[in-house]
């Protein structure tokens, strides 16, 4: 079930002034057929791209299909279903997904998380990565530092008792002077 | 116009990523266009990869241009494989190098200098960029 709802209050003003605010679920992750993080990622692209300027519907883009491959590659149970919210307004881009892990999962997004908030130079931080994985071609560990180094979200974390866990990522839009 | 090499990615049978290396006089030309969204983009990029490696030598280039700005999305997984493509342009060809590149692009801006090795003097100082307008 979702429900998607925007509105323009002025139409083609020079700053959006757009909100745009939608919360999907899917499930059971099972039953996914193809790749469902394009999908989202794509769609989220094309819609935000009506709204806004076509480097904050990227931004999305990116965020959507990094934290939802992030759900598809930790399935702990495949009859759960993972939420996506996402929130804009000309002042806030705001992504939330949610999905079921194990405590493996959640320690490891905290570890994450924790890091790249205390990092003062996040670009850094990617360059060394990309450098420690590349001979071995290392498949994943960049998706969340890009999101920081690249897009420029603030990223947080958290869950419930029953490893419900929300990895939310924030970007504040910057308005042109 | 000559096409020397190119390599594609499939998804669900359709062609969903494609690299050109295009030789027009001394001027060489490798475009990247698409979206690279899969797990293992060398599963179907290493041959054209090995190729270029091998034709690029072959050929008296004088100035190449890197085409990005096609290129509409690239996940994390698709960075070593970039990263790989033009590490051996710069080795296989003299010359200046321009990137072109899209401006509003964060992934153009912020991410593939650090995949093309800018900080390596010897890169940057070979490399100008174009910057465009996207789609």
């Amino acid at each position: 079930m979702s429900e998607i709802t925007a509105s323009t209050t002025e139409p083609a003003a020079t700053e959006p002034c757009s909100t745009i605010d939608f919360h999907l679920r899917l499930g059971p992750l099972a039953s996914a057929k193809g790749d469902v993080a394009a999908v989202l990622g794509e769609s989220v692209l094309a819609l935000l791209a009506m709204f806004y300027p076509s480097n904050i519907a990227k931004k999305a883009n990116i965020v959507v299909t990094e934290l939802v491959t992030n759900v598809f590659e930790n399935i702990l149970d495949p009859d759960s279903a993972f939420t996506l919210a996402l929130h804009i307004s000309p002042e806030t881009l705001l992504i939330k997904v949610s999905n079921q892990v194990n405590a493996e999962v959640i320690e490891k997004l905290q570890t994450k998380v924790a890091l790249l908030a205390s990092v003062t130079d996040a670009k850094k931080l990617m360059v060394q990565t990309i450098r420690e994985r590349r001979p071995h071609r290392l498949k994943g560990g960049l998706g969340l530092i890009r999101l920081v180094a690249e897009n420029r979200f603030a990223l947080s974390v958290s869950h419930t008792e029953s490893g419900m866990i929300t990895v939310s990522a924030r970007y504040t839009i910057e308005r042109s002077p | 116009m000559k096409i020397l090499t190119y390599g594609e990615i499939m998804d669900g049978g359709a062609s969903v990523f494609h690299s050109v290396a295009k030789l027009d006089g001394s001027t060489l030309l490798v475009s990247f266009e698409g979206v690279i969204r899969i797990d293992n983009p060398y599963r179907f990029l290493s041959g054209y990869l090995d190729e270029l490696g091998k034709l690029l030598p072959t050929h008296a280039i004088a100035q190449t241009v890197i085409d990005f700005a096609e290129l509409r999305f690239c996940n994390s997984n698709g960075f070593y494989i970039i990263m790989d493509l033009v590490e051996c342009v710069y080795a296989n060809v003299e010359g200046t190098i321009t990137v072109r590149r899209v401006r509003d692009d964060d992934w153009q801006q912020e991410t593939l200098p650090i995949l093309l090795n800018l900080e390596e003097e010897a890169i940057s100082t070979r490399t100008h960029f174009e910057e465009v307008r996207g789609l």
